[in-house]
Parts: structure tokens; sequence; C-alpha cells
């Protein structure tokens, strides 16, 4: 039984060499500029109209019950991808508040509609009436490749403990091999008491070396097999997965005018507008999208 | 009478003269002795002479006598008036010398009077200058890591210092025992986020990390919380009791010393967020953004389940007699309810946001910050008042002077004071947004701090009394100590200061953080708690008035230390 459980473990081996990494495929921020208004006690945003967004495209920022509530769509994120959205909120003043992780709430139950960021107990301390703000919302694209990085390969680093995972089952399947030919040659030892006419102890202890040995053969050869089996599959689908990688490095990381999304180009410098904050605002319109930041 | 009897003795002697026969003329004997003694200016026996000889028989009849005696009679006399003159002269003279001598006697007095001062003030001087002289080697024997040397040198630069400058060398004592007599409480695993003193019978120390409440009794290892954020923090009579939610954050758990599980106080379905006891620690009420806020006893049971507000509860407060309390929701409302949870009336009922509620000291009167001034309610849900209704929004609210003024912290750079009545008393202005307001225990000093990096103390009638300057970032937390004699800063510059009542910095924790904890006050240790080394480490430093008192209290067992310290630096005027 112990020899199963190892055997079966040493089979799940190779899958530990998969692993799943989120990197920055890209960002871009959105913004919205609002006022708090006040009415019969209860506070309220007056935001006037979104602008159009093709990447998570926020539909709606209200306030209910001191909190922010920020809807937004996900239609458009492909599969593969995943995405982050940060929002922080800039002051008149120029500040720039960034909420606490255990602030922030999310409620999803589709791509379409339904999708919440939510900034909670922002009217407590943040936000007050008659004040303007303005919402940013950094929106993160995520993917399992890191542009940083170089071009992700199937190096023979990688490969190498697949190969030796497939020499771990061909070996045991060797073994099981010469565990069969002992197996057959105590059963011939076996058969050949019993055409001599000896019967007895003799003859039967062969018998059970002959069942013993079957019993290993048939572990070993299947470990063997599971092992060269779930090895391979690894391989192939590391194989297809560093592909996809590489597709994708080609796609967003090389030629990045063929992203998904139609990001807002933006060169930042300083806080546009803001008094004491040195700065010249510029917007430049690039083929990709590009963020400087001071 | 004297020139009489001079007189009467010639005129016998002329007689006698004269009287013998045969001898000289006595007129002419007696006239010629007179004349003698006349141009001897004996005026005297001159006159003498010729009243005897005007006796003498044998003098002629017309004689010069009487011309003789009228011209030796003026003569005398002038002679006379001469010496009565030069008499006068003298004592004239006499009495001058005896004003200057006085005179003389004065300034001399006066001399070794200013002597002695200027020997006094010397002394004076020498003792400040080196009482300086030894706070500047305190400094530096600090610097050097010599802790015990810088100690007992700025506890002798104490004793020399005198007057105003005995606040200035303070200072370097401060520093000294922060750096000599600092220690570390305890080291956290993640950062800490609060620190909390809970004082009364005893002092425990309550600190939050990301998701562990660690609290000590400043004697022991203390406790540590799993998972836990602390709520709120009171005495049950003799023993601390705490409430803290999970992480979650939807169930709140009541927690002593000695307990092996909390109580749990389950009802609340979204999270909890304000805790508050009663007075006596005997009933504990939780807001939570469920809408609902919860009332508890101290053992845990439900005594009441709080409707009917239609927004997050943000906000929960006892009066100061326990006999009521009222919650603060986002739906613009305050609620005032009885210890049972009966509703007693709804505060706020024309519909304005709340930023703030606070009891009066009296309990009587209750304060709402809201976005149109203040509200000043009674205890039986009356509005009374409202009170700078065009002065914007109101963040905080305070009572001052035994509930006779109130403080409002506005959005913006300025707090005004307001009479009880309503009348405006003074608009204090810093340069920057005020982040917060507190009050001294007393009640008759303000301190305001705010991101144009200072904190300010002011007195009810809104005189600045000092600008407490010198951090190099927004200040986000000012405080008295419960005794209102120190004040303990906290900046975004990574630094806590402590400030003397008046206002003088004595000394500084550099935190080692962006992101500083404010520190607490502890009240019966007489110390002061700080979060740092990156608000992992949690240090206590005794307060530098207490080892001063202990430092003198001792000062017969320093002896020997002090004269060897008087050797090494060559320590004079002690």
């Amino acid at each position: 039984m112990k020899t199963k459980i190892a055997l079966f473990i040493l089979a799940l081996c190779p899958m530990l060499l998969f692993g799943q990494r989120w990197f920055t495929i890209d960002s871009t921020s959105t913004r919205f500029s609002f006022q708090v208004i006040e009415k019969d006690g209860s506070l309220f945003i007056n935001a006037g109209v979104m602008p159009s967004q093709n990447f998570l495209p926020i539909t709606h920022i209200e306030l209910i019950d001191a909190d922010l509530v920020i809807s937004y769509q996900t239609k458009g994120l492909k599969k593969g991808f995943d995405f982050d959205l940060r929002p922080m909120l800039l002051t008149k003043n120029g500040t720039l508040i960034k909420p606490n992780i255990s602030s922030l709430k999310a409620q999803s139950s589709g791509p379409e509609s339904g999708n919440k960021l939510i900034w909670m107990d922002i009217a407590e301390n943040i936000l007050f009436p008659n004040n303007e703000y303005t919402l940013v919302i950094e929106k993160i694209l995520l993917g399992n490749i890191d542009c940083a990085d170089t071009r992700p390969e199937f190096t023979i680093k990688q490969q190498w403990p697949h190969y030796l995972a497939a020499g771990a089952g061909i070996g045991l399947i060797g073994l099981g091999q010469v565990f069969r030919a002992q197996k057959e040659e105590a059963y011939n030892t076996y058969t050949s008491y019993w055409k001599d006419d000896l019967k007895g102890i003799e003859a039967d202890v062969y018998f059970n070396r002959a069942k013993d040995k079957e019993t290993d053969m048939r572990n070993y050869t299947i470990a063997g097999l599971a092992i060269l089996g779930a090895d391979a599959l690894v391989f192939v689908l590391r194989q297809l997965n560093i592909r996809q990688k590489q597709q994708m490095f080609d796609r967003y990381c090389v030629n990045k005018s063929s992203l998904s999304f139609d990001a807002q180009p933006l060169i930042e410098f300083g806080t546009p507008g803001v008094p004491g904050v040195p700065g010249v605002p510029a917007n430049l319109t690039l083929g990709s999208k590009f963020i400087l930041k001071f | 009478m004297k020139p009489y009897l001079l007189l009467l003795f010639w005129v016998c002697a002329g007689y006698s003269l004269y009287s013998q026969p045969g001898g000289i003329s006595c007129y002419e004997k007696v006239r010629s002795d007179g004349i003698a003694f006349f141009n001897n200016k004996d005026y005297t026996n001159a006159l003498a002479q010729f009243w005897a000889a005007k006796g003498c028989p044998d003098g002629p009849s017309n004689n010069d006598l009487d011309k003789r005696i009228k011209e030796t009679s003026d003569a005398l006399v002038a002679e006379l008036n001469g010496r009565v003159r030069r008499a006068q002269e003298a004592q004239q003279k006499a009495q001058k010398a005896q004003s200057e001598a006085e005179t003389a006697r004065n300034a001399e007095s006066e001399a070794r009077k200013i002597a002695v001062a200027n020997e006094k003030e010397a002394i004076r001087q020498g003792r400040m200058a080196e009482s300086r002289r030894l706070a500047l080697l305190a400094d530096i024997a600090r610097q050097r890591g010599e802790k015990a040397d810088a100690l007992m040198l700025s506890y002798l630069a104490l004793q020399m210092a005198e007057g105003n400058e005995k606040e200035e060398i303070y200072a370097a004592f401060a520093s000294a025992v922060k750096d000599s007599l600092s220690r570390i409480l305890l080291v956290a695993n993640e950062d800490i986020q609060q620190l909390h003193m809970l004082s009364g019978p005893a002092d425990w120390m309550s600190a939050q990390t990301g998701s562990n409440l660690l609290l000590n009794d400043l004697l022991s290892p203390g406790q540590k919380l799993d998972k836990a954020q602390l709520l709120a923090a009171h005495w049950l009579g003799d023993d601390p009791i705490w409430v803290f939610r999970d992480e979650a954050g939807t169930k709140a758990f009541i927690w002593q010393p000695g307990m092996t599980t909390p109580i749990p106080l389950a009802g609340h379905t979204d999270r909890i967020l304000y805790a508050a006891f009663s007075p006596d620690g005997q009933q504990v009420v939780t807001g939570s953004r469920d809408h609902t806020a919860r009332l508890w006893s101290a053992k845990g049971n439900l005594v009441a389940t709080i409707t009917g507000h239609k927004g997050n509860v943000y906000q929960a407060a006892f009066s100061p007699n326990g006999q009521q309390f009222l919650t603060r929701s986002s739906d613009g409302a305050v609620g005032l309810w009885d210890n049972n949870g009966q509703p007693l009336g709804l505060l706020s009922q024309q519909g304005v946001y709340v930023y703030d509620a606070c009891f009066s000291a009296s309990g009587e009167q209750i304060l709402l910050a809201t976005v149109h001034g203040v509200q000043l309610w009674n205890n039986k849900g009356q509005l009374l008042k409202t009170i700078g209704q065009n002065s914007g929004t109101v963040k905080e609210v305070l009572f001052l002077q035994n509930d006779a003024v109130i403080a409002a912290r506005q959005l913006g750079t300025s707090v005004s004071l307001w009479t009880i009545s309503g009348d405006p008393v003074a608009t204090l202005n810093h340069l920057g947004p005020v982040t917060g307001i507190s009050a001294d225990p007393q009640g008759k000093t303000l301190i305001s701090w705010s991101e144009d990096q200072t904190a300010r103390l002011w007195d009810t009638s809104g005189k600045l009394l000092k600008i407490l300057s010198g951090h190099q970032g927004p200040v986000i937390q000012a405080g008295f100590s419960p005794d209102g004699q120190w004040i303990l800063t906290t900046s975004q510059d990574g630094t806590s200061r402590l400030w003397s009542q008046s206002g003088l910095r004595l000394t500084e924790w550099p935190l080692g953080t962006s992101n500083p904890v404010p520190g607490v006050f502890v009240p019966k240790a007489g110390a002061i708690l700080t979060a740092e080394q990156n608000n992992r480490t949690i240090v206590i430093c005794p307060l530098p008035d207490l080892v001063l008192r202990q430092m003198q209290d001792h000062a017969g067992q320093h002896a020997v230390t002090i004269s060897a310290l008087q050797k090494k630096y060559d320590i004079r005027f002690l």
C-alpha cells in the first residue's frame, strides 16, 4: 500500500512543475470629476456623464450609505487574462488618497452588469459635501506573461525534470519487466515440480513467489506507465502553455499596438491644475498606451 | 564772664599800684600796658588795662581812654565776630565733612551690596553657563552612547538652571531620559497599526496589528488575540474589559484577562463599525453596517437591537451617567435611547448629515457636528439651537470649560469657538487643513493640529497660547497627558514629540516609518508608549518629571557618581 501511495505521489510530481503567476500586461486610468452634494441628510455624487471607455468600462459611480460604489463591466476581457481596479481620489488641493485594502469590497455577478467595487465609509472621512473631487481608477490588465522578462521559452533546464520523470517511468516499467521474468521463472519452476510429480510445500513456495512477482510487476509497470503518461501529458501541456505565452508575449509585449482594449493615451507631468504642485499638464496621443508619472 | 573777671583783676591791680607811694604813674603804666596788649591784639587784656587806667587817680581828665576802650571794644567785637564766623565756618566744614563721610559710608555700603550682588550674579551666570555646558555635554554623551553620563550630566545641568532657562535645559534632560531609560516592551511580528491605553486601576496597553490584538499590562508578557480588531476598552470594576471584532468584522467578542474563550456578541449581519461602553462598563453598544446598533450586557447578553436607522451606524456614545446613549448613522440621523434600548428621540430631524455627536459633561446637552454648523440638543430630544449654520461643514465638536464653550472643527483651516448660547467667541486659524482637536482634562486649553505641520494651543477665549512647530510633516495626532502637564504630537514626518504644557519641545522619538502610529501616555506608570522601528517595536519611556523626582529623592545615592563626573568633566559651580 505504501509503495502504491509513494508511486502515486511520484506520478503527481510533473504537475508541480506548473505554476500560475499574474503580471501586469498593461494599465490605463480613467478619471471622473464629481461634486458631493447633500440632500435631506444624505450625501450624493453629482458625476455627470461617464466618459466612453473600452476596457473595463465604468458605468456608474454613486454614494450609498457613505460608501462610494463604482459599477463597471468586464466585457472584452479575454480568456487567460485577469484585471485589477485601483481607485484613488484626488482632492482639489492635489492630495491623492488611496484606500486601505480593508476598506475595499468587490461584488460581481456577471460581465455585463452587477460588477461593483465599493470603497467603504468614504463619506465619513474623505468625501465631504460641496467639494469637488476627481476619482482616478487605474485599470490593470493582468496576464501570465512578464513583459519585463525575456520571451518565454521551454528551456532545457525546464525540460530535464520531465526527462528525469520519463526516465523514472521507463525505469519502473523496466523493473516491472524484470519482475515479470522472475515471475515466469518461478512459475516455470512450479509447473516443473508438478511435471516431476513433486507436490507439496516446495511447489507452493514457487507458486507464491510467482504471485508476488506478478503483483510487483503489475505495480511497477502501472506506476511506470502512469508516471510516463502524466509526464508526457504535462510536458505537452507545458509546451502548449509556453507556446500560448510566446504568442501572448509576441502580441502584447513585442507589438503592443495590437492590445485588445483601446487605452487612453496619456502622458502626465505632475498634477495639472493643482496649486502648489509643480508640473505641466500634457496629453500626448501615441499608437499605444503609455503613461509617465512623476 | 571771664573778660569781666580779668577787668576786675586789673582794676584792683591798678588801684594797688596807684596806692603804693613813690611808684610809676598808675595811669601811664596801665594805659601803656593796655596799648601794648592792644598792639598784640590781646583786646581783652587791653580793654581791662584801659578800664583800669580809667580808674587810676593820676590819670588826666582829658584822656583818650574812652576812645581806646571803644576802639578796643570794637576790635574785640570784631575779633569775636571773626571767631564766631570761623567757628561757624568750621562747623559748616565739619558738617560737610560729616556729610561726605556719611556719603562715603553709604557709597561703601552700596558698593558692598553691588559687589555682593555682582558676585551672586556672576555665580548665577556661571551656573547658567555651566548648566548650558553640561546640557551640551549631556547631548554629546547621548550621541556617543554614554547614556548614564548623559542622564547624570543633564540632571546636574537641570539642578543648576534657573528661571526660564530651566525649561530649555529640561529638554536635554528629557532627551537623556528617553535615550537612557526607554525599554522595549514588545516586538510584534507584523506592523502595529494602532496603540491604545486603558487607564484606571492599572495600565493596559492594546496594540492593534494587521490581524492580531496584543494586550499587555506592562508587567507580564501579555496576551495575543488572533484575528481580532479592537473596538473599545473599559474598566468593569477593577478588571479591564475589551470588545473586539473578528477578521470579517461581523462578530464582536468580549474579552477579559483570565478568560479561556472570548464571549461572542453574535447578531450583526454586516461589519461592526463602532463600540462604546457605558461609564460603569456594564453595557456596551455596537454599531454596524447592517443599519442596526445592538446593546449588550458586559456578560454578552443582547439587551436590545436598535433599529430605525436607514444607514450605517458609525458612532455610539453613552451619557456620563450611563442612563442614555446615542447612535449616529450615515442616514443623517442621531438616535437617542435609554439604557434599555427604548427610543427617546431622533435628533437631527432637519435632515442634515451628521459627522460627530457628543454629550456634555452634565449629560443634559448633546452637540452634533453637521454639514450646516453645530446643533445643540437637550437630552429629551429637543433642538435648542443651531449655531454657525452658514459656517459650513463641521467635522468634530467638543464641549470646553464646563460646557460653557463649544469648539467646532470645520473642514478647512479653522476651528470656531462659540458660547453655549451661540455667541461667537473666536475663530482659530491654521495655515493648512485642521485635522483634529482635543482639550486638556480641565477643558481650559484646546489643542488643534493641522497639515500645516503645527499643533496650536488656545485658551477658551480664542487666544493663541503657543504654536508647537518643528514637525516636518502634517501633524496626525496631538493630545494632553491625563494630568494636563504634557503634550504628545505625532507627525507624518515619522516622529513623535513631547512638549511641556507651555509649549516647549522636550524630546522626540524617531519612529522609523513614513506611516507612524500615534504614541500614547501611560498615566499610572508616568510614561509614554511609542511604536518604533517601522511599527514593529513598542517602546516605553518614563516621563522626565517622574525620573527627575526619583533622582532628587535619591540624591544621596548619586554622590559618588557626581564626584566622578565632576572630575571627568571639570564641573564647576556645583
